[in-house]
């Protein structure tokens, strides 16, 4: 990683830190998600366990959009982002050091999530070689949420409805590419009757993350073209 | 230093430049006038590798602008109407970073930011978030932010705007210090005194192109009216 990417990444943090609105934002939304999923699902549908993966990947990839859509709008809205473009060195750059800012957002929120899920549903996520695979498959998933969805935001950072520009593109990309595995090997990772193999879905998100953070690192600079 | 040929610039069917052509000598210091909408603003951003241009050949400092980007922007430093800081972080934070993102190693970089802290009249604000900062005070912090690499190359589009006489004569002095230092300088302005103050050679661009060019010493306050206003004249016809 560059060290243009490492020092807008730190940054990202450091600002974000200081006023911690993104991050805010993000963690009452999993909140909410997650209680809305608690109470509206009853253990005739299966129960929690049922509802879990599910539950978390979508608490994962709705808050994580904050972060996505804050990581450039705040650079759009203070018109900073010229000054990242001014800067010498490749642009890619940007790319590497936005998504890595994201990924550190958005990973923290997930382990909040995980705890808020485990305390709400009374879940348990069982002993260290489960929570291990989880890591696994919630870092992949992640890795492969931030490096599509960061090159979209850049490209609707300079649209109307960004807001809303920005989920409605990257969702139809990441439902099959990346929900659906992750929660298919989460939920074989904390099944009731012991782990299952998760080889396949792991290797498939890990396809993923490296195909769009490579087609992102070959598109970032067109994007961005005046 | 900056040499431009044949410069055309299109935004959909609109030709902002057309076929525009510009020679800055090294250590020169040009001012730019002309109407709202002539494209000052697009040449610009031409330089400073924020917008590609359609046609024509630029070099700076002997990069070539179509290939050599990077380098190119590690020469220039750039002025513009928003000052290009992260509200959240202070003011020294802000030049640290910028300063760092330039390849400024920890020990020079503090030393730099000491001397332009001091050299703006910023040290007191260091620590504050530049978002509490008034507009004056954060156009200093972006000419800062702009020298902050010791560009040989200045940009500047309406560097004086919203600035009191004050921080109007603060960077007037930076500027000429960065001028006695060798350093070369495109300022765009609307004001045509302080432009021939400041200036060793004038520059009038008129829809897309460089209308009229001449030696500031062969002209006079009254001179340069009469020229832009007979430029201007032309260009309603
Ligand atoms: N991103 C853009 N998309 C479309 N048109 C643009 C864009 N940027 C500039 N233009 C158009 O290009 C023309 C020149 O704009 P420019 O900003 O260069 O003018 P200017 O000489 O700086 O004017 P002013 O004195 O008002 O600052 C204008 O007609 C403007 O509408
Ligand atoms: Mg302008």
């Amino acid at each position: 990683m560059p060290s243009t990417a490492l020092l807008i990444a730190a940054k990202d943090l450091r600002a974000e830190f200081r006023t911690k609105r993104t991050l805010n934002s993000m963690l009452i939304f999993s909140v909410m998600v997650i209680l809305a999923f608690r109470f509206a699902f009853t253990a005739g549908d299966g129960g929690p366990a049922m509802v879990a993966p599910s539950a978390l990947w979508i608490t994962f990839i709705l808050a994580g959009m904050f972060a996505l859509s804050a990581s450039f709008s705040k650079e759009k809205d203070q018109e900073t982002f010229q000054s990242l473009l001014l800067c010498p060195g490749s642009r890619t750059s940007i790319y590497l050091g936005k998504m890595l800012s994201s990924f550190i957002l958005i990973t923290m929120v997930e382990l909040f999530s995980i705890v808020a899920m485990a305390v709400f549903f009374e879940y348990d996520f069982g002993g260290p070689e489960r929570l291990a695979w989880l890591a696994v498959v919630v870092v992949l998933g992640t890795l492969g949420f931030v490096g599509v969805g960061t090159l979209v935001a850049a490209m609707t950072m300079n649209t109307q409805m960004r807001e809303v520009m920005l989920p409605v593109l990257v969702l139809p990309l990441v439902v099959f590419t990346i929900i659906m595995p992750a929660v298919t090997a989460t939920a074989k990772v904390l099944g009731e009757a012991g782990m299952a193999d998760v080889g396949a879905e792991v290797r498939l998100l890990l396809t993923f993350a490296l195909v769009y953070i490579i087609a992102a690192l070959l598109l970032f600079d067109y994007v961005i073209e005046e | 230093m900056i040499e431009i040929k044949g410069l055309t610039k299109r935004y959909g069917n609109r030709k902002v430049l057309n076929g525009l052509d510009l020679s800055v000598p090294a250590g020169t210091f040009l001012s730019i006038f002309g109407p709202n909408g002539a494209g000052k603003t697009t040449l610009l951003k031409i330089l400073a590798t924020l917008a590609r241009p359609n046609s024509g050949t630029v070099t700076v400092d002997g990069w070539d602008l179509a290939k050599d980007g990077a380098e190119i922007r590690s020469v220039i430093g750039v002025v513009s109407h928003s000052p290009f800081v992260y509200g959240e972080l202070t003011v020294e934070e802000n030049l640290r970073f910028f300063g760092r993102l330039f390849g400024l190693g920890p020990a020079g970089l503090e030393a730099r930011v000491r001397e332009l802290l001091d050299s703006l009249g910023l040290a007191h604000r260091a620590r504050d978030r530049s978002e509490i900062l008034s507009r004056g005070m954060r156009q200093r912090l972006a000419i800062a932010r702009a020298l902050v690499h010791r560009p040989r190359v200045l940009l500047l589009d309406e560097p004086h705007v919203g600035l009191d006489p004050k921080a109007s004569a603060v960077l007037d002095r930076t500027l000429r210090s960065f001028k006695d230092g060798g350093g070369t300088v495109v300022m765009i302005t609307h004001d045509l005194a302080k432009g021939l103050e400041m200036a060793d050679r004038l520059a009038f661009l008129f829809r897309g192109r460089m209308a009229r060019e001449v030696e500031a010493a062969r002209t006079d306050a009254a001179g340069l009216r009469q020229m832009y206003d007979s430029l201007a004249a032309g260009d309603n016809a």
